[in-house]
């Protein structure tokens, strides 16, 4: 448990240390009375419940008492014990006043139950706990995490993660490698970063690097779909930028966290919209697009609902992905079928659009940061007009600029020196650094730190750091998914069905908004410009 | 996360106990007034020794109290010169002990739906029901002698007023 953690334990308890007195009382809870004919004259409604010491240590409890008219004796409801408190006597009782040594009242106010505050403050954590449970259930990824996450600063919670490996390889035969810009350049020659497992998963990776790319202060370096890296001039701006008619300059202007996104259609995941953006006064050189994204939660929204779907037979199926290039090919294809970002570059001569690429990423967690080169085109008198395709609600686009590229470069490879455990097994550098049968095998809860060691760099300089991690992770099944195993709408929605995904449109639908308010509120508070998106 | 485990694991341990004596013995507040018995008494002598028992009589000099040593009830007799402090237990706080703990107990299994929320929730909750745990648990006392004077201690004696003529004081229990 880290100290933070214990700190606000404590913290709560010492709040409730504040409110928690010591239930002390004082000894006029009870009274007694060895003037009993005193008592007994008095008005009964004033004590209608006694309980009688009598001279040969007998006692009794008495309700609804009376005199008899004799005015030597005490009728009453009500039990007598002997003197080691055995019970003799219950129902009608009648008591000769002269037996009597002293009569006893109690003043129940000091006394009062304290449940009903008990059990208010338990309702409420309670309600709290089943909301949070629900909206857990219902949003799995925005509790549980996504693969591994990479943080240049440990500490960091998981929304400042400068990295997620392999989002998409759920399973052996899905293994892959991918490589995401850290967004984080150095100039040390030794570097950490710490690689944690946060979900309900076990991650085993294959292999880890960074690749390093020095550049001078005034540089920028970028890396494309295909694995080159560009260094590149400064980032130009869009001078106008909209979506749906929508200015949306603000939002996608810098690489400040402040992000474009839409909502996803009510009956069509599928459905798409543009983003269209005009810049000016560019220079005639060969120029890309520089764009940092991540998506929202839908497709994991989709692969919940397909392991749910599969139910108890999860296991069967993963085997299946193992032999069966059908299966696994199919059960990409809701992926598929969402698409990734389409971009293309507006041809004023031929007066159309020329598509430049797509870009696909998976994982709502860690921004992507890349350059896609335009090839085909350059500005035409100082001006070039870009068009992002892409579904509804499927992405958030934290920025869009152009830079012009200066050179391909080639990186530096560096695989970890040192592993230090936080929490998880041993393992050592070897079994990340190379593509082979080792693994590091991390659960939830794990935590590393990989050492790095880099050449010295010349005074200026500085290393622009990506994170290339290959590998897979398996899911844990949680029992609230064997309860929604449907094997036939597995199969109408790998298979495309239209009212299938209708119905997954309009499920999504009912839970979209909680679920990205969810995941995101711990780290922002309402943007403005999510609000002006909804 | 091992250490989330242990936690985990210490908390519902100690929240699955028992009452402590002291309660079981103790009424609930609304039953309080049908208590026949005298005052339970925490006397601690020193740091290893202490006579947790009943309230048989006061006197001007002395306080007798029956305790329990190895399953046999037994008198003793407490002389008001060496009691310079000690707390008398009244009756429990709570209608329902085992009701509130047990829902007490149950509060951190909730986080574990919680995923990395359980960082916040989990010490929350743990709070929470070591608090009601200890709360519950809590009876209402009266603390001697700033609560009560020695004068007014044998209201809450077993015999209030005093022993019985004729009784054999060992016949007690």
């Amino acid at each position: 448990m880290k100290n933070s953690h214990l700190a606000l334990a404590l913290f709560t308890l010492f709040a409730f240390g504040l409110y928690s007195c010591k239930k002390y009382v004082n000894h006029s809870v009870r009274k007694s009375y060895t003037d009993v004919n005193k008592v007994l004259h008095a008005d009964a409604s004033q004590n209608p419940f006694f309980k009688i010491h009598f001279k040969n240590g007998n006692v009794s409890t008495l309700e609804y008492w009376h005199i008899t008219s004799s005015k030597d004796s005490l009728k009453g409801e009500g039990a007598l014990y002997d003197l080691n408190r055995n019970n003799i006597e219950d129902g009608q009782l009648s008591f000769a006043i002269e037996d009597m040594a002293i009569i006893e009242t109690n003043n129940l106010d000091q006394l009062k139950s304290k449940d009903s505050e008990r059990i208010a403050l338990l309702s409420i954590l309670t309600a709290a706990n089943v909301i949070l449970d629900l909206v857990c259930l219902a949003n799995p990824k925005a509790c549980f995490g996504s693969c591994p996450t990479f943080y240049v600063n440990g500490d960091d919670m998981i929304h400042g993660a400068n990295a997620e490996g392999f989002s998409n390889a759920i399973s052996p035969a899905l293994e892959y490698g991918d490589i995401d810009a850290l967004q984080h350049s150095t100039s040390k020659e030794r570097f950490q970063l710490t690689m944690k497992n946060e979900a309900f998963e076990t991650h085993m990776v294959n292999e880890l690097a960074l690749f390093a790319v020095p550049k001078s202060r005034d540089e920028n370096v970028f890396h494309d779909n295909d694995g080159n890296y560009y260094k590149a001039k400064e980032i130009v701006e869009p001078s106008s930028a909209s979506a749906e008619g929508k200015d949306i300059r603000s939002l996608i202007c810098g690489i400040d966290e402040t992000e474009y996104f839409s909502l996803t259609d009510s009956f069509d995941l599928t459905k798409k919209e543009e983003v269209i953006l005009e810049f000016e006064n560019m220079p005639n050189e060969r120029h890309g697009i520089v764009i940092n994204h991540r998506q929202t939660l839908l497709t994991t929204f989709l692969l919940y609902s397909g392991l749910s779907y599969m139910g108890d037979e999860v296991g069967d199926y993963f085997a299946k992905i193992e032999t069966n290039r059908y299966i696994k090919k199919k059960l990409g294809s809701p992926f598929k079928k969402l698409g990734g970002i389409k971009m293309f570059v507006w041809d004023p001569a031929k007066r159309k659009w020329k598509f430049v690429e797509e870009l696909y990423e998976t994982g709502p967690i860690a921004e992507n940061l890349i350059i896609s080169p335009i090839w085909n085109m350059q500005p035409q008198g100082g001006k070039m007009k870009i068009k992002l395709e892409m579904s509804k609600g499927l992405w958030r686009i934290d920025h869009i600029g152009l830079s012009s590229i200066e050179n391909p470069v080639e990186p530096l490879k560096v695989h970890p020196s040192e592993i230090d455990i936080v929490e998880g097994g041993a393992y050592f550098p070897e079994d990340v650094s190379a593509d082979d049968e080792e693994y590091l095998i991390s659960f939830p809860g794990d935590e590393f730190n990989l050492q790095f060691d880099f050449p010295k760099l010349p005074y200026g300089e500085k290393y622009e750091l990506f994170l290339s991690a290959k590998g897979y992770y398996l899911e844990w099944m949680r029992s609230s998914w064997l309860e929604g195993k449907d094997l036939p709408k597995l199969k109408r929605m790998l298979m495309h069905d239209r009212q299938t995904w209708r119905e997954l449109a309009i499920e999504f639908k009912s839970m979209e908004h909680e679920m990205e308010s969810v995941f995101w509120s711990s780290k922002y508070p309402v943007l403005e410009q999510d609000q002006q998106n909804q | 996360m091992k250490n989330y485990i242990i936690l985990f694991l210490f908390s519902t341990v100690m929240f699955s106990c028992k009452p402590t004596r002291n309660l079981q013995y103790l009424q609930t507040p609304s039953e309080y007034k049908y208590d026949v018995l005298g005052s339970y008494v925490n006397i601690k002598q020193d740091r290893a020794h202490a006579v947790r028992g009943e309230i048989i009589t006061v006197t001007n000099d002395e306080m007798i109290v029956l305790v329990s040593i190895e399953g046999r009830s037994e008198l003793i007799t407490l002389e008001r010169s060496n009691l310079s402090k000690f707390d008398l237990f009244i009756c429990g706080s709570s209608e329902s002990p085992g009701g509130i703990m047990t829902t007490s107990a149950v509060l951190p299994l909730y986080s574990i739906g919680h995923g990395y929320l359980a960082i916040y929730s989990l010490p929350i909750n743990l709070a929470t029901g070591f608090y009601m745990h200890k709360d519950v648990n809590t009876p209402y006392k009266i603390k001697y002698p700033e609560g009560i004077n020695w004068a007014n201690l044998h209201k809450f004696a077993r015999f209030p007023q005093g022993i019985p003529e004729g009784v054999d004081i060992n016949t007690i229990r």
